[in-house]
């Protein structure tokens, strides 16, 4: 089971004068249960890359394979990935449109022509996952806080059943508490029911501490592609093409510059704070 | 008394039904007194539905205050009479620039403000150059808005601002859809207008790298304000903060957690520059071991341990 993606070009306005680039002889496979940080500068290609991944774009040559089936093959179900491929776009609260939470998530499973009770209880699980009590699941979706909407807008998602979740910037605009219970959730879906997870996301500091592995995008083209502490000791490259480091990452390098033999490779708060300390305290082996 | 003045700002989002009947009243600012200095940058920081909207909101009258007063330089937002000069007074800028543009050119769209209250074309032109010239936009006067990057965008929304010669700007979560670069890009231009232009700065940030340079750090809860002093003092309450739903810095954080562990760093440090001139002399005893390889890698078990506790 894997997503592969074979030398995908995507041109916008193809054949004019105005012909440019979005993706350009992008490759990768990504196997089954891993955490993804997709990150890049605006414009690089990353919410357009997603959009190939389930089908919303196609590509302008290249391959896609979803679990070894070329999904650009004549008579292949288009539907039926979008429902395995389920894709959280930016400010997704903005899609909320039902009467109440409950029936908001029923949508996406209702569109696939299930039974009433199968709904409502894929609809009760995706509401559990994301952790909205459910004392809101009978208001009005417009009543409720910005990360609270937004938790709807990804049952409603993860009530599709997806195999592999993609979420567009899911914490932007959310104060710190709730990007970080948004990413415990999602982190949660990843551990205990071993959903593969694409996350697009401007910030270094989550994505060094949820993903596996970070593919970095720049002007349509995949500049690294290797897990977080690997990438990230490439910082100077990274700011060169506006995208930074956690803030981790600058205090180890310059603690290693005034020659404190600390591993370069560290980029959260809890490795540095270990590392540190057993520096300062000489543990004698 | 300063630029902007709040006076037991009461505020309530009234719902009505069809009939125009009350239903719901929820209260988004509960008595909030508050005076900021002209000249002053200062960051409002609070979790989501802690008010902060609403305040900037009632700064240039889209919002009339339920209770209590709010004056801009003196002029009370519920007079009619005022509501022009106070919104050249204070402009706003939001989250979404794509929201704010409407110029075909870089140019166009920073005259449209000035065009708008009938300011004469010379002096139009020369408002325009001025503001591209203090968000370093001059470059990009004749290049479409759709070509340029986030923190761009962001950068011509104020030089749509400051081309109205305001007071006071204010900023509404400017930075929540850029990238790193455009963040700071986005951040030095403010710098930048309060050090040279004078303009009053009001950042609306869930971003707290952001706040750290700024004068003074507003902590907003419940609809009033709950902290008010400069980051150094405000980043020193860690506990406190994250009670509030929000952060510190990663620095920050880092230095707080091995103070607790009884390395002896001061409160509220703020910058990488911060901790390495207070940290790096306590690894002077230490050096020597260094000098013999023993690298923090080869000491495995713990480290690894926390790396796994960390994903």
């Amino acid at each position: 089971m894997s997503i592969k993606a074979e030398h995908i070009n995507f041109l916008y306005g193809e054949g004019t004068a105005f012909e440019q680039y979005a993706l350009k002889d992008v490759s990768f496979e990504i196997e089954d249960g891993q955490f993804i940080g997709l990150i890049g500068h605006t414009g690089s290609g990353k919410s357009t890359l997603i959009q190939h991944l389930n089908g919303l774009l196609r590509a302008s040559s290249g391959t896609i394979y979803y679990n070894g089936e070329n999904i650009y093959q004549e008579g292949y179900n288009m539907r039926a990935l979008r429902s395995k491929v389920g894709l959280v776009f930016q400010y997704p609260e903005h899609q909320l449109f039902e009467i109440d939470v409950f029936s908001d998530v029923c949508f996406g499973p209702k569109n696939q022509g299930l039974e009433q009770d199968e709904i409502e209880q894929r609809a009760t699980g995706a509401l559990r996952a994301v952790g909205l009590p459910e004392k809101y699941w009978k208001q009005s979706p417009f009543e409720l806080s910005g990360g609270q909407k937004r938790r709807v807008a990804i049952a409603g998602v993860l009530a599709m059943l997806p195999e592999v979740l993609i979420l567009d910037e899911p914490t932007a605009g959310l104060d710190p508490r709730g990007r970080d219970e948004i990413l415990e959730e999602i982190s949660g879906l990843h551990r205990d029911r071993h959903m593969t997870i694409i996350l697009v996301s401007h910030s270094m500091e989550d994505v060094a501490r949820y993903a596996d592995r970070l593919i970095v995008m720049n002007h349509g083209e995949k500049l690294f592609d290797a897990p977080p502490r690997e990438v990230f000791r490439h910082y100077k490259e990274l700011e060169a093409v506006g995208l930074a480091a956690p803030q981790i990452t600058y205090i180890v390098q310059r603690l290693r510059a005034e020659g404190v033999p600390i591993a370069d490779d560290i980029t959260m708060v809890a490795e540095a704070k270990t590392a540190i300390l057993q520096l300062l305290r000489k543990d004698p082996k | 008394m300063g630029i902007i003045r709040a006076s037991k700002l009461i505020y309530n989002y009234v719902r009505r039904d069809e009939d125009d009947h009350v239903e719901e009243v929820s209260r988004a600012i509960d008595n909030m007194s508050l005076d900021i200095k002209a000249g002053d940058f200062v960051a409002i920081l609070g979790h989501n539905g802690s008010g902060k909207s609403t305040f900037a909101k009632q700064i240039n009258g889209i919002l009339l205050p339920t209770d209590g007063t709010v004056w801009i330089s003196g002029m009370d937002t519920r007079d009619d009479s005022h509501i022009w000069d106070i919104r050249r007074t204070a402009g706003m800028v939001f989250q979404n620039p794509d929201n704010q543009i409407i110029g075909n050119i870089v140019e166009e769209d920073v005259g449209f403000g000035p065009e708008n209250i009938g300011v004469p074309t010379d002096e139009i032109w020369k408002r325009v150059d001025e503001s591209l010239e203090a968000v370093g936009m001059t470059a990009y006067r004749l290049k479409s808005p759709n070509k340029l990057s986030g923190g761009q965008k962001q950068r011509v929304a104020i030089a749509g601002v400051m081309a109205m010669k305001p007071q006071c700007i204010i900023l509404d979560e400017p930075t929540a859809m850029l990238d790193p670069n455009g963040r700071r890009e986005v951040i030095r231009t403010l710098h930048e207008l309060n050090h040279k232009e004078g303009i009053t700065v009001l950042l609306i940030t869930h971003y707290m790298e952001e706040v750290i340079d700024a004068d003074r750090v507003i902590v907003m809860d419940d609809g009033h304000v709950v902290m008010d002093g400069t980051p150094r003092e405000i980043f020193s309450h860690v506990r406190e903060l994250k009670g509030y739903r929000l952060d510190v810095p990663q620095v920050t954080e880092l230095a707080w957690e091995l103070a607790e562990e009884g390395v002896p760093l001061q409160q509220g440090i703020l910058t990488v520059d911060e901790l390495m001139a207070a940290l790096l002399p306590l690894f002077g005893e230490t050096a020597a071991d260094a000098e013999q390889g023993k690298m923090v890698a080869d000491d495995g078990a713990e480290q690894r341990e926390t790396t796994l506790a960390g994903k």
